[in-house]
Order: C-alpha cells, then sequence, then structure tokens
C-alpha cells in the first residue's frame, strides 16, 4: 500500500483544465561532434495543454526526435527549461527518470521495439513491472483488456515475431498505454505501416485524447495535420509554425 | 589498395576497438600458456628421469646369489654379452629414530672408488664413508632427523644396535625419497657390514648386458644362461631380479600423468581458439559494412581475407610472446616440483626446440586455423550482401519450437523471465560459453574429488585391516617361543602367525624371475602363510572364494599380483616360487587389497609344507586392546624391544598408521596440477562468459534502451544481465557436476592403477559442488558485471539510436 502511494506521488500532477501539461522554455540541445558542436534545438519555447493532439513535423535533421527526447526525459537539454506535469526533469536523476517516464509518458516507437523474447501480453505487463503498479495478480488482466481494446487480444500469448507490422505497432501502443499514462508520445509510428493501418492508428490516437490523453506524435508526413489539434513546424532546431488545427475525424478502418 | 593501407587500416581498427583486442590476447596467451607449461615439463621430466637413471648405469638383472665369490665374479665376467658386474648386498637393517624403529635399507658397496652399477652421486662429506660411518641418501635426513656429522643406531638382522656416523650424503636417483617410504637409505663398506655384526658376504650379483639393451626377452636369455652356468657350479640360485630394462621405477606413472595433463591443457588450448574464432567473428559482423565498402572500391576476397588473417597472427605472436615464456616459466617451477617428489635432480631446464617449434606454430596458427573459416565467409561476402546487412546479425526470435516453448515458461518475474529467455537467443555462443565453463568446473571437481577418492582408497587400510602392527622377523621363528616372549606384554589382543616369502611366478625348467628393482621394494611379489580363519585382514572379494582351513594348494592372489598374471582367473593354476623350491597352486580368489605390493595368499600349513617352516612364523600381525593412539604406540614398542631382548630378530616392524602416513600424500601433486588445470580452463570459461554476455549485452543496445524507455531503471538492467550471465554460471554448474563424473571415473581409473592395480571407487566431493557453486556464482556475476554496467550507463538517447 505504501508502494502504491510512492509510486501515485511520483505520477504528474493533475493539471487544471487549461493548463499546461508540458511548458518547454527556450530549450537548447547542443551536440558535440568531431565535426564541431552541433546545435539540434536552438532556443524552443513550446507549451502543450493537458488531453491536445498535437504533431511535430519536420525534414530530417530538423530537430523532431531531440524534441520527443527532451519530452520524455530521454535525453538532457543543454540549456533552458523542460516541466512536464509539473516535474521538473532536470531534477531527476537516471533512476528517477526512468520511473517517471514509465508512470506518466507512454512512448511508442517507430519500429514498435517489441522485445522479442517477451511474449506480446507479457511485452505489456513490462512497463507496470517496471514501476511497481497494480497487484501482480492483475498486470495479466489488464494487459489483455489493453490489447483487447487495440484489438488484438487473440494474440495475447504469441511471440511477436509471429506478428505483422501493424499488430506489433498496437501491441507497443498497448504496451505505452499500460500505466494509463498523462502523456502518450509517438515517434513516427505510422512511419513504417500501410495507410489503412496507418488510420487505424491515428484514430486510435484521436481517441485517446479525446478521453484525456495528451498525445504527441512527430512525424514528417505533413498530411497527418487534418487528424491533430496542432501541429508545430520544425526547421534547423527552431520552432517555424505552431498552427492549431480543426481536428477531422479519422478515417474509417483498422481495428474495430 | 596498397598493402600499407590495408594493414594501416587493420592497425587503427584495432586501435579503435582494444577492448576486444586485449581479450583476444589474454585468451590465447592463456591457452598458450596452459600448453608450455605442461609440455616444457613434460620434455624436461622425461628427459631428465632418463638421464638421472642412466647416469647410474642401472643393472639389466640382480642375481640373488647368497654369496658372490671371485669366481663367481669371474665366471660372469667372462661370460658371453656380458658387458659389467658388480657384487652388492642390500640389507633391511632397523634404525632407531626417537623412540622407534624404522626401517632401513642399508647398500653394502664392495668398492666406493670402483662403482660399476647402479651407482650414485657424492653430495657432500667423505667418499668412500670410513669404516664404522656411513653416508645415506639426502631424502633420508627427514626421516633420520639427522644431517651429516650426526649419528644413528642400526640393528641389522644378526648385529646389536650399533651406533653409526653419518660421514656424508648422496643421491641415489634410482629410489623413491625415504620420506614417501618412511625407511632411511644407508651406504656403507663391507668392513663397517662387519662392525654391525654381519659376516662380510656380498648377495647380489649385478649385471650388465653389453650395451645395456633394452630388449627384455635378451636380457631374461642371457641372465638364466648365466644363472644356469653358476647353477652347474654348484651355486644356489635364490632368485633373479630383472626390472623393465633402462625404465625408472616411476617412469611409466609419471608419462601416465604428464600425458593426462597434457591432453587437458591441449584442450584448454583449443577451447581458446575457438572462443577467438567467435570473437573474431563478431567483429566481422561489425565490419561488414565496410568489407562491403572496400569491396566495391575494387578489392577481392583474397585481398580483404588476409588481413583478418595477419590480425589474428598478430595476436598469436603477441600471446605467443606472453605465454611461452610465463609457461615455460612456470614449467621449471613445476618440473622442480614433481622432480622433488621422484628424487631426481634436474641437470638442466632448457626446454628442447620441438618443444617450442611446437609452442610458437600452436601459438601462431591454431587461432588462424579455427577462425579461418569464419574469415573466409566473412570475406566471400558480395557488396550487395555486405552493404545491404544491418550491422548486428540478430536472427529473430520467435519462430523455431525452442523459442515457442520458452515463450510458455513462466513463473518468474518478467525480468528474470526476460534474462533467461535471452540467455537461448544466441544459442551457439551459449554452447560455446557453457562448454568453456563447463570444462572449468568439471575439471576443479574432478581435481577435489580424486583427493578425496584417494583418501578413501587409503582409508581402506584401516577398514579391510585389523592388525595395528606387523613385524617382519629375518627369520623363521618358532610360534611357541615368540608367543611366550610376549606373555610379559599386556595389552595385545592377539598376535597371529602367518608366513613370508618372496615369490615368482616360476616357468619350467628355468629360474624365477621377479620385477623387483634393486631397491627391494617396486615390482616386488610376496607370498604369505595365511591362517585361514585370520582376524587381521578382511579384504573384498573381486572373485572365487576366500581360503579355507584344510586347502593345500588353494592361492588368493591380489589385484597386483593378477596384473603380473593378466591371463590368470579363478580356477587356474599357477606355479610359484619360494624358498628355493617351486610349486603349483590353484587360484581359488582374487581379493581387492590396498596398501600393498603383489601378494599372492596360501593357508599357513600349505606355506609351511612349501617352505618346510612348520611350527614357526616370519611375520606377526598383532592386534592391541587399546584404542587410544599413545598408548598403542607405546604397546607397539614394548613388543619390539620384547622380540628383541628375547633374541628374535626383527626385520621391520610396521604400525598400520605408518603405512597410511606413507600413502597418504603420494597423489596431491596430481591433484593441485588437477586443481591448476581447471583454473587455467576456468579462466578461460570466464572469459568465454564475459565475452558471450558483452555480445549479446552489445546486440541488445536497443532493446535495453526500449526498456530504460518504458521504466527499467539502470539498476534493473544491471539486474537482468547479471541474472542471466549467472543463469548460465549455474547451468554451467550442473553440467561441471554432470562432466567431472566421467573424469573422475577415468582420472581415478588411471591413479588408481598406477598405484595399486584398482581403479578408485568414484568419490563425489560434496565440498567441491558446493565450493564450485559459489566461485561459478561469484565468478559469472563478476565476468558480466562489466558489460552490465556499461550498458546501465548508456544514455537512452544513445541507446535508442544504437544500429
Amino acid at each position: 500500500m505504501t508502494k502504491m502511494h510512492a509510486i501515485e506521488h511520483n505520477r504528474t500532477d493533475t493539471v487544471a483544465p487549461g493548463g499546461s501539461i508540458i511548458d518547454m522554455q527556450n530549450v537548447v540541445k547542443t551536440y558535440e561532434t568531431t565535426s564541431g558542436a552541433f546545435t539540434a534545438l536552438d532556443g524552443v519555447d513550446m507549451k502543450v495543454a493537458a488531453g491536445e493532439y498535437l504533431a511535430i513535423i519536420g525534414k530530417s535533421g530538423s530537430g523532431k526526435s531531440t524534441m520527443i527526447n527532451m519530452i520524455t526525459g530521454i535525453d538532457r537539454s543543454t540549456s533552458g527549461s523542460i516541466v512536464v506535469g509539473g516535474v521538473r526533469i532536470a531534477d531527476l536523476n537516471e533512476s528517477g527518470l526512468a520511473t517517471w517516464r514509465g508512470l506518466n509518458v507512454g512512448v511508442v516507437f517507430q519500429f514498435f521495439q517489441l522485445l522479442p523474447t517477451l511474449t506480446v501480453v507479457e511485452n505489456v505487463m513490462l512497463p507496470m513491472e517496471f514501476c511497481n503498479t497494480y497487484p501482480s495478480r492483475e498486470r495479466r488482466l489488464r494487459a489483455l483488456d489493453l490489447l483487447d481494446r487495440v484489438g488484438i487480444a487473440e494474440q495475447a500469448n504469441k511471440l511477436p515475431a509471429t506478428l505483422s507490422g501493424g499488430q506489433q505497432q498496437r501491441v507497443a501502443i498497448a504496451r505505452a498505454l499500460a500505466n494509463e499514462p498523462a502523456i502518450l508520445v509517438a515517434d513516427e509510428p505510422t512511419g513504417n505501416l500501410d495507410s489503412r493501418t496507418s488510420d487505424a492508428v491515428l484514430r486510435q490516437f484521436s481517441d485517446l485524447a479525446d478521453t484525456g490523453t495528451t498525445v504527441i506524435m512527430v512525424t514528417h508526413e505533413r498530411d497527418v495535420a487534418n487528424v491533430v489539434d496542432r501541429t508545430i513546424t520544425l526547421a534547423d532546431g527552431k520552432v517555424e509554425a505552431d498552427v492549431a488545427v480543426l481536428r477531422q475525424p479519422a478515417k474509417a478502418g483498422g481495428p474495430k | 589498395m596498397s598493402i600499407g593501407l590495408r594493414w594501416e587500416k587493420m592497425y587503427r581498427d584495432m586501435l579503435g576497438d582494444q577492448g576486444r583486442a586485449i581479450f583476444l590476447l589474454i585468451t590465447v596467451s592463456v591457452g598458450i600458456f596452459g600448453v608450455s607449461t605442461i609440455l616444457s615439463t613434460y620434455s624436461i621430466l622425461t628427459r631428465e628421469m632418463q638421464r638421472n637413471y642412466m647416469d647410474t648405469n642401472p643393472a639389466s638383472a640382480t642375481i640373488d646369489i647368497g654369496e658372490v665369490t671371485d669366481a663367481v665374479l669371474a665366471t660372469t665376467r667372462n661370460f658371453p654379452g656380458i658387458a659389467e658386474v658388480e657384487a652388492r648386498t642390500v640389507m633391511t637393517a632397523r634404525v632407531k629414530v626417537g623412540d622407534d624403529w624404522l626401517p632401513m635399507l642399508l647398500f653394502v658397496i664392495d668398492d666406493f672408488n670402483d662403482l660399476r652399477l647402479n651407482s650414485f652421486r657424492k653430495v657432500s662429506g667423505a667418499w668412500p664413508p670410513p669404516t664404522g660411518t656411513l653416508l645415506i641418501e639426502h631424502t633420508a635426513e627427514r626421516v633420520l632427523k639427522q644431517k651429516e656429522g650426526g649419528s644413528v643406531l642400526i640393528r641389522t638382522p644378526h648385529g646389536l644396535p650399533t651406533k653409526v656416523m653419518i660421514s656424508g650424503i648422496v643421491h641415489d636417483a634410482t629410489l623413491a625419497p625415504a620420506w614417501q617410504e618412511q625407511s632411511g637409505y644407508g651406504y656403507i663398506t663391507r668392513e663397517t657390514l662387519v662392525a654391525l655384526g654381519e659376516p662380510p658376504v656380498l648377495e647380489e650379483l649385478r649385471i650388465q648386458l653389453a650395451g645395456n639393451p633394452a630388449n627384455l626377452s635378451l636380457v631374461e636369455d642371457t641372465t638364466q644362461a648365466l644363472a644356469t652356468v653358476l647353477r652347474e657350479q654348484g651355486y644356489t640360485i635364490h632368485e633373479l631380479r630383472i626390472p623393465p630394462p633402462r625404465t625408472h621405477p616411476h617412469q611409466t606413472q609419471m608419462t601416465g600423468v604428464m600425458f593426462l595433463l597434457l591432453s587437458f591443457s591441449v584442450m584448454a588450448l583449443l577451447l581458446s581458439a575457438v572462443l577467438v574464432a567467435t570473437v573474431v567473428a563478431a567483429m566481422l559482423t561489425k565490419q561488414v559494412r565496410e568489407i562491403g565498402i572496400m569491396k566495391s572500391v575494387g578489392a577481392r576476397t583474397a585481398q580483404i581475407a588476409p588481413m583478418y588473417l595477419f590480425m589474428l597472427l598478430f595476436v598469436g605472436l603477441i600471446s605467443s610472446a606472453i605465454g611461452i615464456p610465463a609457461g615455460i616459466f612456470a614449467g621449471w617451477q613445476f618440473a622442480d616440483m614433481v622432480a622433488k617428489l621422484l628424487n631426481l635432480v634436474i641437470y638442466s631446464y632448457q626446454a628442447p626446440s620441438w618443444v617450442y617449434a611446437i609452442l610458437i606454430s600452436s601459438g601462431l596458427f591454431i587461432p588462424i586455423l579455427v577462425a579461418l573459416p569464419t574469415v573466409m565467409k566473412g570475406s566471400r561476402l558480395t557488396v550487395r550482401e555486405a552493404i545491404t546487412d544491418f550491422g548486428v546479425g540478430e536472427s529473430s526470435f520467435g519462430e523455431g519450437r525452442m523459442d515457442t516453448a520458452l515463450g510458455r515458461l513462466g513463473g518468474f518475474g518478467l525480468p528474470y523471465l526476460l534474462a533467461i529467455r535471452n540467455m537461448f537467443r544466441r544459442r551457439g555462443r551459449l554452447f560455446l560459453a557453457l562448454t568453456l565453463l563447463a570444462f572449468g568446473g568439471g575439471m576443479f571437481i574432478t581435481g577435489l574429488n580424486i583427493r578425496d577418492g584417494w583418501e578413501n582408497f587409503v582409508g581402506r587400510i584401516n577398514t579391510d585391516r585389523f592388525y595395528d602392527v606387523e613385524f617382519t622377523l629375518n627369520d623363521a621363528t618358532s610360534t611357541d617361543r615368540i608367543t611366550r616372549a610376549l606373555e610379559t606384554v599386556s595389552k595385545i589382543r592377539k598376535v597371529e602367525f602367518w608366513g613370508v616369502s618372496s615369490t615368482a611366478v616360476a616357468r619350467d625348467g628355468e629360474i624365477d624371475i621377479a620385477r623387483t628393482y634393486p631397491d627391494g621394494g617396486h615390482g616386488s611379489f610376496r607370498l604369505f602363510g595365511t591362517p585361514p580363519n585370520t582376524e587381521m585382514i578382511k579384504f573384498p572379494l573381486l572373485s572365487g572364494r576366500w581360503l579355507r582351513t584344510g586347502d593345500t594348494n588353494a592361492v588368493v592372489i591380489n589385484q597386483t599380483a593378477r596384473a603380473m598374471m593378466p591371463m590368470a582367473k579363478v580356477g587356474d593354476q599357477i606355479m610359484l616360487s619360494q624358498e628355493g623350491t617351486s610349486k603349483p597352486w590353484l587360484i581359488v580368489g582374487m581379493v581387492e587389497e590396498i596398501g600393498s605390493a603383489a601378494v599372492a595368499y596360501v593357508t599357513k600349513q600349505a606355506f609351511d609344507e612349501a617352505t618346510g617352516t612348520d611350527g614357526a612364523a616370519k611375520m606377526l600381525r598383532i592386534s592391541t586392546s587399546t584404542s587410544e593412539a599413545t598408548e598403542r604406540k607405546e604397546v607397539i614398542r614394548k613388543i619390539d624391544s620384547t622380540l628383541s631382548d628375547a633374541g628374535i630378530s626383527v626385520k621391520r616392524g610396521v604400525p598400520l598408521t605408518l603405512l597410511r602416513t606413507a600413502m597418504g600424500d603420494h597423489v596431491l601433486v596430481l591433484v593441485s596440477m588437477l586443481v591448476a588445470t581447471s583454473a587455467l580452463l576456468a579462466v578461460i570459461g570466464i572469459l568465454g562468459l564475459a565475452s558471450t554476455m558483452t555480445m549479446n549485452v552489445i546486440e541488445r543496445t536497443r532493446e535495453l534502451g526500449i526498456m530504460r524507455a518504458i521504466g527499467a531503471t539502470p539498476k534493473l538492467i544491471l539486474k537482468i544481465i547479471v541474472t542471466e550471465g549467472v543463469a548460465i554460471g549455474l547451468m554451467s554448474w550442473v553440467l561441471a557436476i554432470l562432466l567431472s563424473l566421467p573424469l573422475s571415473i577415468l582420472i581415478g581409473s588411471i591413479v588408481g592403477d598406477m598405484s595399486f592395480k584398482t581403479p578408485l571407487a568414484l568419490t563425489v566431493s560434496p565440498f567441491a559442488i558446493l565450493f564450485w557453486f559459489l566461485m561459478v556464482i561469484a565468478l559469472s556475476a563478476l565476468a558480466t558485471l562489466l558489460p552490465a554496467r556499461r550498458a546501465a550507463k548508456r544514455p537512452v538517447h544513445e541507446a535508442l539510436a544504437y544500429e
């Protein structure tokens, strides 16, 4: 009980309606390379409201992935301030960051990145085990429920290698949702999927945003712009455009 | 691409991957070190043993003739085929050390300045020893607790205890160290023999054939012919002794042990080479794209393969430069240790040039040969294959049956489940790591199993024998006389009267040939006249039955005697000689006897009839009624002095505890060598595990990044990786135990056969198993910690971007 309390304590605070769940101010990220310093983010300011469905768009090398790494705490900024859900990322050590991320940020990768030696359901249970959320007996049930939500429960006991790309990406989404994170971050989630499966994935993100989850998607595909609430375009590490759009319903198809 | 540039690339590649380069160097160095140690020891010891032995100018044969007269010497010198002749006596006297009488072999020399056969070397002091003094063998100092200038109290069979000064020290390379045999060795002149109360008679005629041939049947035929001539001249021939020609008494054992150790060290080298091949395979995997690029700009397979082979040659060269000198040095130490145990002097530590040739070519070429298929495969890749390779040759998990079965495995927390399933992802690599570790552990456990097995073996002296002391008398003495003498000694539970005679397998029309070496111990064969209902011994029966009262021609032989006549079985008749006569005996049983040379047991009654010693005994086996060690020792001393006081001449008195002590330490060197070899294999095993885990972790870098991204802390990552390494260690532990069983049986049979011609019973050492369990856990954790820490500390974004 105490443990659960501690974990709950580590969870991102609820954010008042209309408040920012992500607040980046003057964030700079510079990499030292053999050919000199390379600035991936150059004084980026960005605020994201809770429940917002946001796409970060840009060409290769524009700083999109670095931006995601900053928000998720996967990498640290060179300067500037990043506050996510009231937590200043820079204040956390590596262990603290890992647990915080596991509890508060679900990450979906371009190449699905499921662990090949764990079954589908075990992959989904993994974040719960890492962060010690939910009583251990409930974890499997919850994982099965999440798999059901993404329409892939029947594959639960298979190993990832036996699944198609689209199926693997749905497992990855279920895994990202395992700890009911307030934020879902997806790095090129449709990059390796056919258009039908891509639409289904985007619709799931839209549904999540509708239920209050903040969804941030990095993509170089400009045509996803009309399925999100807002697009931020990056170029050379700077915000080039920040446009609010009227979200249109995603195309039908994909999982029921 | 010019040759210079290619080598430049290899050089920079190695510099850029220093960890792996060092790893390769250590692995090959360890393998080369092991082989260098054993091969140099083997070559030095074999040569030095032969040199030590041949330097003594060993006699081809010894004829026990009772008294070697000038006429005998003249006949022998003129006999065709005889090159050297010398008369000598080896007498078993007794020496007082503290309060105890120990056996003392006295070598009576006709002329110290004209030693012709079985010579020995002066170390210090007088030469020849002045009358009334003796020289002692240098290893006897420890037993006699005296040095040159000191004196000892000696009693010969027919003399009184006489104080004799030690006037010098000699080295006799044909004798086992005195402390091993618990006996003194002394060298005296004929005049001193007289002073000790014995007649100035030399009993043994030692001969050497022209050219000292190695041909046993030639030695036998010539010796038989000479003995027949001497017999025809009226001399009594008691025995012919012909040990294996030109062979040191311990030659076979030493060669056997060294061969065993050599095979294990060669195995260590081969395993290290296999490990090298896998590391090279991993290096090539990393280089696949570069190979593609080189090929796309015009490189041919014949230009690329030599680059990698040259790198291996370079590794072999450096490893040989480290491993060979270190191994040769260790070989010197080991040779020294064994030489002390065998009482040899090492005149030269120089390993022969063939040893260097083998070592250098093994060091240079074995890694290349083993890695050749991998290098050729990598170098033959086409440009398209090479540049489309993803860099990490990860086969997908989940498609095979085993993967599916592993997928069903449960009952652990997910991190542990992950560790266990990860173990089986690269099965070839797992197999290699397991094999390497299991061999190390198996050898370690075997070493200690053999130690325990030997302890049990030696322990059988106490469980199969129920007497406390055995006295051998110089002459067959009336049992009544002995009984009367011992009546005054209290705390004697029982005295049994035995007959004893040296014996040999007799051949029709020929004089018996014994295989005994001139020390009288090695290769000896004795006939015991035994009370059929003896309470003093109970040996396990191998076949047939034990003696019964009334048996007149029945004989039971022990396994060492059987080894002398391998075709013999229960129901066969054998001719045995005793006291100059021979008689047919029917083998009714075979027993397993630890702690004695070859023995044939017949009933006391049958023995007396054969030897004409009715009512007399030459050996007493006595049990005391005290279980307290000090008191027992006192009783034994009392018996000894009482017999002497009664004028009964004791040849030797051997308390059972002394017999056990004499056997106790014989195999310790072998055990320590087995353990040392196992340490080599264990080092290679740990290197193998470290390499396996490093490669596993590198391949899974991105996966570990994902785990970090979804909430795994660095500590947990460390735990998962170390768990995997320790799990491999534990699997290898189980395999090591299984492997140790046949190894223990194999080595136990070699050790047992060398000592008592019977295999050591398989003994499993719980200590060894437990100790190796703890070691393997600690070592696997240690081997895994480095790659695990590196993985845990790697920034998540770098891990995610890893290709």
